[in-house]
């Protein structure tokens, strides 16, 4: 795949000249294959409904027990506190997984599990929150289409990636 | 469909656990299951009895149906929130209340027991097994909350296998595992870090359905606090057991404690009395033990760095050896004060293991040198070896070329970084 050259001559110091080439580095390695992609994808579906399942049941037993408890804090636990706490936490764990995992640390646990690095397809660079949002709106809202995209290009890309101008590479292992 | 399942931790082929001896406590369960199969048959008989009484009204109130079953036949094997003792809290471990039970946690309890012996003894797994078990059914009764669930028979394996489990997290937490992994177009072996699947495995999965079995309504017929507790007591009697052992921290298996107990002293009073040369000594010949320790390898790379002038060229050579990429990417920032450290006394790096050191490796190393300004012309001289260990490849040269000419830029100090 053709990559734009990177701008070198506008680096200030070595911490810089040393990012760019760990950027072009990640670009220089292989896309990651459909196959790890997938199973990266029910990593991450496993431990999101672990979590959210726990969380859940918790919420659910607060329920129970502020209905059938004399306790004087128990007013604590209304419906609508708990129903609130529900859709809070569960949001916040979903942001914390799927978006700033992105853009912090270059994936979700099961990218990282696997070996892979959601980067900026022309830098190199890790999203920004704001990329890592707008990727993931796309890939819910393409989902299987940008399944079968990605099952039809050689280069293994989905749509949402290729709407975001992101790509998946391989980052451990051979080439 | 995909797997992901713990196999050992990541130690060499001679330290793996064996499977013979956890077929022992496998063997003792089965046993168990089938001799007191009548008594759990007659359990269930007693249980569909008691509701047929219970329709049929001849149990009028609720102290009635508790005197019924308080007879319960397995309450004569394991133990409930209102009778319980000791011996049959031990006992509970190896009961089970049907085939599906047994077999779930064999599976565990046979990989619990493998992969704990690879740290401690087999009597030291089966004891914490069964004590471990045992004091998370009996955590699990005392903490419900008293409800319906009075006489309900607390049994089964799998207390004791959290227990297995919180010793094995002891023992290699901060160390990796081994995990087989199979998906359609691969499989084969990842090692990750053991400390991520804790917070997988006990944080997002038991913590949070025990608490919520705390509270009056239970959601499934799962013991979660027995689980906790049993992980909790595992932790503390395996904690203890290091401590009378004096095992040291940066040990991970069992044949590097026996190799530091036993032969290490021996060998250290060959190396004279200099304590500089002794410690390194000592950690070579435990690395040559278990070349995976990185906690070794990390203590390794800040004794040379520490000492840089007191070891020979030869000795940093076959140090070095042990420096792989795996912990490079772990300790970066180890390595960088060792590479600052050999720069410093003009000592020069091995070119047998910059060439078997990736890009990224360097570029992490480099990293962590560039945290301050006085390293630039130690991470200059880096690149610059690695560039010369690297010449026969022509794309990495011309890579690393241009980063030099970079960098050359920002440090005008070439020359007078890679000494020439």
């Amino acid at each position: 795949m053709e990559q734009a050259p990177l701008n070198r001559e506008a680096t200030p110091n070595i911490q810089e000249a040393l990012s760019q080439a760990e950027q072009e580095h990640w670009l220089e390695r292989p896309n990651a294959p459909l196959a790890i992609r997938l199973a990266s994808f029910v990593l991450d579906m496993i431990f999101i409904y672990l979590f959210i399942h726990g969380q859940h049941r918790l919420l659910q037993a607060l329920s129970i027990y502020s209905a059938t408890s004399n306790h004087s804090l128990v007013f604590l636990l209304n419906p609508f506190f708990l129903g609130f706490l529900d859709v809070f936490v569960r949001t916040g764990f979903l942001f914390f997984y799927l978006v700033f995992s992105v853009s912090q640390f270059g994936g979700t646990v099961g990218n990282l599990l696997l070996g892979l690095r959601v980067i900026d397809a022309q830098s190199g660079r890790t999203l920004t929150l704001g990329r890592s949002i707008s990727r993931l709106l796309f890939g819910l809202s393409t989902n299987l289409l940008s399944l079968a995209v990605a099952m039809s290009r050689p280069d293994g890309r989905s749509l949402h990636d290729l709407l975001s101008k992101t790509i998946i590479k391989k980052v451990r292992g051979r080439t | 469909m995909i797997l992901l399942v713990p196999t050992s931790p990541e130690v060499p082929r001679f330290h793996r656990p064996t499977w013979s001896v956890s077929w022992i406590v496998a063997i003792l369960l089965i046993f168990c299951y089938v001799q007191f199969y009548p008594i759990v048959q007659a359990d269930q008989d007693y249980i569909d009895r008691f509701q047929e009484l219970k329709e049929d009204g001849h149990l009028k109130d609720s102290a009635a149906e508790a005197r019924y079953l308080s007879q319960r036949p397995l309450l004569s094997l394991s133990i409930s929130p209102k009778s319980w003792s000791v011996e049959r809290a031990l006992f509970s471990n190896f009961i089970h209340g049907g085939a599906l039970h047994l077999i779930l946690n064999l599976i565990g309890v046979i990989a619990g027991v493998r992969i704990c012996t690879t740290f401690i003894p087999f009597l030291c797994t089966l004891s914490i097994f069964i004590i471990g078990g045992s004091l998370g059914l009996l955590s699990s009764i005392w903490i419900t909350t008293a409800g319906g669930g009075d006489w309900v028979p607390h049994l089964g394996a799998s207390a004791g296998l959290f227990a297995l489990m919180g010793t094995y997290y002891v023992y290699n937490f901060r160390f990796r595992t081994s995990y087989f992994f199979w998906f359609p177009s691969k499989h084969g072996h990842i090692s990750l870090k053991t400390s991520w699947f804790f917070f997988l495995d006990v944080i997002l999965l038991e913590l949070l359905l025990s608490t919520a079995q705390l509270l009056p309504s239970s959601f499934d017929g799962v013991d979660h606090i027995a689980h906790v507790g049993g992980f909790v007591a595992g932790c503390v009697l395996a904690l203890s057991l290091r401590a009378i052992q004096r095992w040291p921290s940066m040990l991970q298996t069992r044949g590097e404690f026996l190799y530091w107990t036993t032969f290490l002293g021996e060998k250290l009073k060959s190396s004279g009395f200099d304590p500089v040369q002794a410690t390194f000594v000592g950690w070579m010949e435990l690395l040559k033990i278990n070349f995976f320790n990185d906690q070794l390898k990390s203590k390794l790379a800040r004794h040379l760095a520490n000492h840089s002038a007191s070891f020979s060229d030869e000795q940093i050579k076959a140090a070095m050896r042990f420096f792989g990429p795996t912990f490079i990417r772990l300790f970066p920032a180890d390595m960088a004060s060792l590479i600052q450290a050999l720069n410093q006394n003009g000592q020069s790096l091995p070119p047998d293991w910059l060439k078997r050191i990736p890009y990224d490796n360097i570029i992490r190393i480099a990293q962590s040198l560039a945290t301050s300004k006085e390293n630039e012309g130690t991470i200059l001289s880096l690149v610059l070896s690695y560039q010369r260990a690297h010449q026969s490849n022509k794309k990495l040269s011309q890579r690393l070329e241009v980063l030099i000419k970079q960098m050359e830029k920002i440090t005008p100090n070439r020359l007078q970084a890679s000494g020439e």
